[in-house]
């Protein structure tokens, strides 16, 4: 009793450290996105006019795009006025140059972070338009940077599932020796295979509920930790402790770690049944 | 109610237990199963319960030739033949109830009449106070004696018993045989394969005899009379 308790914690544990894993890469995937979009949201596309562009007709043309929130202008002046306001104690303007380098520039905001790229592609070819800037490497950045976090997390979480499947798989071996008589006997009154293997998958499946629940404590405790990491990272994005998405990643881990106990029995007990069979 | 057409098994390791034996048992009968080790009763019981397949011919059971049933539809089958062994196959952590109730929990009784049928059942192989007893506390008789009430208890048409009487001093066997025909005149078919000179020679019933592997006697009120036995 003592020794199949002790490998029942061992089951458990390594379902928890496989889900944990898995669990981990997956909430920090969707933390990348969440901080993605907050980045995409913030920052505008700022459209550079050539100085022979009409502000106004230029304004026009880029509200009659799809998906802009608003269009404010910012006039050559404004910008060389607030330019020389921040680097007043470095430089004196006045005496440098005595025409204004800046172009009247707008800045744009789009209603959604997805339209941004495709929005910032058209305004670039609208006419007048010098140049654009938006924050499209970050964006890059980030999305590259998650995919490979996902593609990682993925094949480690496929490791550690492989590895707990196989030692799902022993456990529920050993119960099933254990218990080998009693299926003999089960089988000559005459119980189906289904009523047999019912309580062996059962055990798997308990397996895998209490190895999510050890993973739903270490992933809690997990993002009170990282929280405040994130916003050391990405200071500007004002970010809240979203704890609808971490339970909503539990509840995929509960229902990947229960499937994972009941393959693993599901396996076990179709092949080992029948050697106690024939025993 | 059994019908076995040219019967032969023989084993993986090559040992040819039974070769092109036939036998009927009628509905209602009560049947010993008679021969030396070795002649094959053993196999044949297995054959009935379907613990083995023939390697040829056929065994018939109401009609369903059962060397040819489906994994799916054993346990159909298993549930109307009550079996009896000779080492009672009783699970050792449960109560003398548990084990009987055993057979009818697997089929989906519900409990009150579980609970009815149980305790009929104890009650006609006389146990009805050892409900609550583990098999170790019991005597040998009285565990084959609840093996015997977890056989019937979901009244099945035919009942085998496989040498029931192997482990059991001569009274307690009496018992045992005694139990048996009870059961047999509620109208249950009984095949029962036993060394028990003994006893044979006393119930005159049908005795087939069997020898390397083939029926050999059939009488209708036989007597144990196989070589030196």
């Amino acid at each position: 009793m003592a020794r199949s308790a002790w490998m029942s914690w061992l089951v458990i544990v390594t379902i928890a450290v496989s889900l944990s894993i898995l669990g981990g890469f997956w909430l920090v995937v969707q933390d990348l996105r969440t901080v993605s979009h907050q980045v995409g949201a913030k920052v505008p596309i700022a459209v550079f006019l050539s100085d022979d562009a009409d502000p106004k007709g230029v304004e026009l043309a880029i509200r009659e795009l799809p998906d802009i929130e608003s269009v404010k202008l910012i006039t050559k002046e404004q910008a060389w006025k607030e330019m020389q306001q921040d680097m007043r104690s470095r430089m004196t303007f006045d005496t440098l140059l005595d025409a204004n380098p800046l172009p009247n520039t707008f800045s744009v905001q789009t209603k959604s972070p997805d339209a941004t790229p495709a929005v910032a592609e058209r305004i670039a070819k609208l006419q007048g338009v010098e140049d654009i800037q938006y924050g499209a490497d970050l964006l890059k950045k980030l999305s590259e940077f998650s995919g490979f976090i996902r593609a990682a997390g993925l094949v480690i979480s496929g490791i550690l599932g492989v590895a707990s499947l196989a030692i799902i798989m022993n456990t529920i071996r050993l119960a099933v020796m254990a218990r080998r008589r009693e299926i003999e006997i089960m089988h000559l009154v005459g119980a189906s295979n289904a009523f047999i293997a019912w309580p062996f998958l059962l055990e798997g499946m308990l397996f895998g509920l209490f190895g999510a629940m050890l993973t739903g404590a270490a992933l809690v405790s997990w993002r009170y930790f990282t929280f405040a990491k994130w916003q050391e990272l990405f200071p500007f994005v004002p970010m809240q402790l979203d704890f609808v998405s971490t339970a909503q990643v539990l509840t995929y881990l509960t229902v990947i770690g229960m499937g994972l106990g009941a393959v693993g029995s599901a396996l076990s007990v179709r092949k080992h049944i029948r050697h106690a069979m024939a025993d | 109610m059994i019908s076995i057409r040219q019967v032969t098994k023989v084993y993986p390791n090559g040992v040819r237990a039974l070769s092109g034996l036939n036998l009927e048992v009628k509905q209602g009968e009560f049947v010993f199963i008679v021969g030396p080790s070795g002649a094959g009763k053993s196999t044949l019981m297995k054959l009935l319960y379907r613990a083995e397949v023939p390697t040829a011919g056929g065994v018939v059971i109401s009609g369903v030739d059962i060397g040819k049933l489906s994994m799916r539809n054993l346990p159909k089958l298993r549930q109307r033949i009550g079996v009896v062994f000779q080492d009672y196959k009783l699970l050792n952590d449960r109560s003398v109830y548990e084990n009987v109730a055993f057979a009818l929990k697997i089929i989906g009784t519900a409990k009150a009449e579980m609970h009815h049928r149980v305790r009929s059942s104890l009650d006609l192989v006389g146990l009805r106070d050892f409900a609550d007893a583990l098999p170790g506390e019991l005597s040998g008789g009285q565990q084959q004696r609840v093996c015997l009430a977890r056989a019937i208890v979901n009244t099945p048409p035919l009942l085998i018993a496989d040498e029931p009487t192997g482990n059991l001093d001569p009274e307690t066997s009496w018992e045992i045989m005694r139990l048996l025909t009870k059961i047999n005149l509620h109208g249950t078919t009984v095949v029962v394969a036993t060394h028990n000179k003994l006893v044979v020679d006393n119930m005159r019933r049908r005795v087939l005899t069997i020898d390397g592997g083939k029926l050999v006697q059939d009488q209708a009120r036989g007597v144990y009379s196989v070589g030196v036995h």
